[in-house]
C-alpha cells in the first residue's frame, strides 16, 4: 500500500559536488545539452597510470589542500549546500540522523599509509565522514555510515527515509561520498572494468567505466513537517529494493535475476505498479557485462523492450563509487521536477542486442511520476530506489 | 543445526593472512554452519582498508602495469560481505555497515526492521574486523524474531563502548544467555 501522503518522506533539500558542476540545477542541464566531464590528465600520464581519463572535480585548491580530507571537504561543501537549499536551522539539525555510502573512505590516506607515512588508518575509514557532518553541522542524532561500495549512496538515502518513515528521526542528511582515489583508478583499470577514452553505456562499442568522484547528499523529512515550516518539498523518497546476487566478487548474475529482484522489491514495498514507472536512472557502468545484466533485469521486470526509457548518467560525470548513487538520485529529483529524461550522454551507436528503451536524447516526460534510482556494486549488491513526484 | 562458537576465533593463519584470507575464512567458517539466512547485516570496523594499503604498497613496489588485479576488489569495505554472502546464498538485502558500536546496532536495527517488515523470515548479524596485524576476528548470530534482533541492539548500546563490532557482538551473545532475551530464538543461532 501507498502511504497516506502526510506521511511520505520528502526530500526538501539537494546539495552535491562533481566533475560537471557544484550546483545541481547547472548540473542537470549540462547533462541535457550533452557535455561530459572526462578528460585526460597530466598527473595520471605522469605517474603511468594505465587509464588517464578520469571525471575529477576542477577547483582551484578548495578541496585539494589536505589530499587525505579531500573526502571531507566535498561532504562538507555538499551538506552545507543541501541544508541551505532546505532552508533547516540549527535547532532542526540538532537531532538529525546522518547516513552517508562511501567505497573507498578517505583514499589518500590509506595511499599515504603506503608509503610509511604516520597515518590513522581511523581517520581514513568511511565512517569519518559521518562524523565530519555530525561536527561541522551540528547532529546529536543516529550516524550510520554504509560501506556497500558503488551502491552505498542509495543505501544510505533508502535507509534514512526507513528511519524517518518509522517515527526514529525526523530530519535525515543521507548521500555518498568518494573522492578521487588513484587505489580504484589502478584498480579498476587493472581488473579491466575501465574504458580508456569515453564512458558509453549500453552502447554496442561500449569498453568500460570512467572513474569520477563527488559528493551529494539530501535533506529528507516526513512531509508534514516540511509543510509545517513552509519547506519546498521536492520529490517523495519511496522503498529501497536491495538483493544479493550471491555469485561473484566482482561479476553480475548474467541473468540479472538479482537486480531484478531488487527493482520488484522497491515496487511491492512502496505499493507502484511496474506500469507507473516513468523512467529507470539506470547503474549503467558502460561494462560489457554490467549493463547487459542490468537491461536483462529491466526486461524480466517491465517487459522485453517494452519497460520504462532508461538512461545511465556515467557517462556525463563519471562513476561517482559511493557517491554515484547519490548524485544519480539528485538528478532524478531534478528529471521528476523538471518532467524531462536525461540522456545516456556518451552513447552513439545504442547495442540493439539490450532488451531496453534507451534514451539517447532529452526526451520530454509531462507524465513523470515515479522513477527508479539503480545502484549495483562488487560483491553481488543490487539497490533500487523509488523516487517520486512531490505532487 | 550445527552448534559452532565463534566467539573470538582466530584464522590458524594468524599474522601472515591477507584479506583475502581473511575473507575466504570469514566464509568459510560461516559457510560450516549452513545457515540459510535471507538477509545479510555485517557489521565492521576495518574491512578492506588493510587490504588498500596492502594493494597501494604492493603496486609501487612492481609498477602499475603489474598491480595485482586479484587483491583490488578486497580493498572495498563489503569484499566479506560478498563472501559470505556467497558462502550463505544469501539472495536479500546484505548490508555491510562500517563503524564501531553504532555500525553493530545499526545492523540490529536493519536486521530487526526486515524481519518486521517480513521482507527476511532470518537474518544473519555478523561482525568482521581484521586487526592492524592482520588477524581476523568474527561473531555473528542468526535471529529469526525482530523482537530480538532490536534486544541485541538495545545491549550492545547499552555497552556504550568504543570496542570493535566482532568484540561487542561477542560480549553480548555472551551475556545474552543468561538475558532475558527471546531464548528460543537465539538459539537457534550458533551460541
Amino acid at each position: 500500500m501507498t502511504r497516506p501522503d502526510d506521511d511520505r518522506v520528502v526530500v526538501t533539500g539537494i546539495g552535491l559536488v562533481c566533475a560537471l558542476g557544484t550546483d545541481p540545477d547547472q548540473v542537470f542541464t549540462r547533462i541535457l545539452d550533452g557535455e561530459f566531464a572526462a578528460r585526460e590528465w597530466p598527473d595520471l600520464v605522469a605517474d603511468g597510470f594505465p587509464i588517464t581519463v578520469a571525471n575529477r572535480v576542477e577547483d582551484a585548491g578548495e578541496y585539494g589542500r589536505r589530499p587525505a580530507r579531500r573526502g571531507r571537504a566535498l561532504t562538507v561543501h555538499a551538506v552545507g549546500n543541501a541544508i541551505a537549499d532546505a532552508g533547516l536551522g540549527a535547532a532542526h539539525l540538532k537531532n538529525a540522523g546522518v547516513y552517508v555510502g562511501s567505497t573507498m573512505g578517505e583514499s589518500a590516506g590509506f595511499e599515504a599509509a603506503a608509503a610509511n607515512s604516520a597515518t590513522d588508518l581511523d581517520d581514513a575509514t568511511a565512517d569519518t565522514f559521518a562524523a565530519e557532518i555530525a561536527r561541522e553541522f551540528g547532529t546529536n542524532g543516529t550516524l550510520r555510515t554504509y560501506g556497500t561500495a558503488c551502491a552505498a549512496g542509495n543505501y544510505a538515502i533508502g535507509s534514512a527515509a526507513r528511519a524517518i518513515a518509522s517515527g526514529r528521526i525526523d530530519v535525515a542528511i543521507a548521500g555518498g561520498v568518494d573522492a578521487f582515489s588513484r587505489i580504484a583508478m589502478l584498480g579498476f583499470a587493472r581488473v579491466r572494468a575501465m574504458s580508456p577514452d569515453r564512458c558509453r553505456p549500453f552502447d554496442r562499442n561500449r569498453r568500460g567505466m570512467q572513474l569520477g568522484e563527488g559528493a551529494a547528499f539530501l535533506v529528507l523529512e516526513r512531509e508534514r513537517s516540511a509543510a509545517r515550516r513552509g519547506a519546498r518539498r521536492r520529490a517523495v523518497i519511496g522503498s529501497l529494493g536491495l538483493s544479493g546476487d550471491a555469485h561473484h566478487p566482482t561479476a553480475p548474475r548474467p541473468d540479472g535475476s538479482g537486480s531484478a529482484t531488487a527493482l520488484r522489491s522497491a515496487l511491492l514495498a512502496t505499493g507502484v505498479r511496474a506500469n507507473e514507472i516513468g523512467w529507470i536512472n539506470a547503474h549503467g557502468t558502460g561494462t560489457a557485462a554490467s549493463d547487459a545484466a542490468e537491461s536483462a533485469a529491466v526486461a524480466t521486470v517491465f517487459g522485453d523492450r517494452t519497460g520504462p526509457p532508461v538512461s545511465s548518467l556515467k557517462g556525463a560525470f563519471g562513476h561517482c563509487m559511493g557517491a554515484a548513487a547519490a548524485v544519480e538520485a539528485a538528478m532524478t529529483v531534478l528529471a521528476l521536477e523538471r518532467h524531462v529524461i536525461p540522456p545516456t550522454v556518451g552513447v552513439l551507436d545504442v547495442d540493439d542486442q539490450l532488451p531496453i528503451d534507451v534514451v539517447v536524447e532529452p526526451r520530454p516526460a509531462p507524465d513523470l511520476r515515479w522513477a527508479l534510482n539503480c545502484g549495483n556494486a562488487f560483491g553481488g549488491l543490487n539497490s533500487a530506489l523509488l523516487i517520486g513526484a512531490a505532487s | 543445526m550445527p552448534r559452532r562458537d565463534l566467539r573470538r576465533t582466530r584464522t590458524p593463519r594468524g599474522e601472515a593472512a591477507t584479506e583475502i584470507d581473511a575473507s575466504t575464512w570469514f566464509a568459510d567458517e560461516l559457510g560450516a554452519l549452513n545457515w540459510r539466512p535471507d538477509g545479510l547485516y555485517v557489521a565492521t570496523s576495518t574491512a578492506g582498508r588493510l587490504e588498500a594499503v596492502e594493494f597501494w604498497r604492493a603496486a609501487a613496489e612492481t609498477g602499475f602495469a603489474f598491480a595485482n588485479p586479484r587483491l583490488f576488489p578486497w580493498t572495498l569495505a563489503n569484499s566479506p560481505t560478498g563472501s559470505i554472502a556467497k558462502a550463505l546464498d544469501v539472495r536479500g538485502p546484505t548490508y555491510t555497515l562500517v563503524g564501531r558500536a553504532d555500525a553493530l546496532v545499526g545492523a540490529f536495527d536493519h536486521a530487526s526492521d526486515d524481519l518486521a517488515r517480513e521482507l527476511v523470515s532470518s537474518a544473519a548479524v555478523v561482525a568482521v574486523d581484521v586487526a592492524d596485524d592482520r588477524t581476523p576476528s568474527l561473531a555473528a548470530v542468526l535471529v529469526t524474531s525482530p523482537v530480538l534482533a532490536c534486544q541485541l541492539g538495545i545491549m550492545v548500546e547499552d555497552l556504550e563502548g568504543r570496542g570493535r563490532p566482532s568484540d561487542l557482538l561477542s560480549h553480548v551473545l555472551a551475556h545474552a544467555r543468561s538475558a532475558a532475551v527471546e531464548r528460543r530464538s537465539l538459539h537457534s543461532g550458533n551460541v
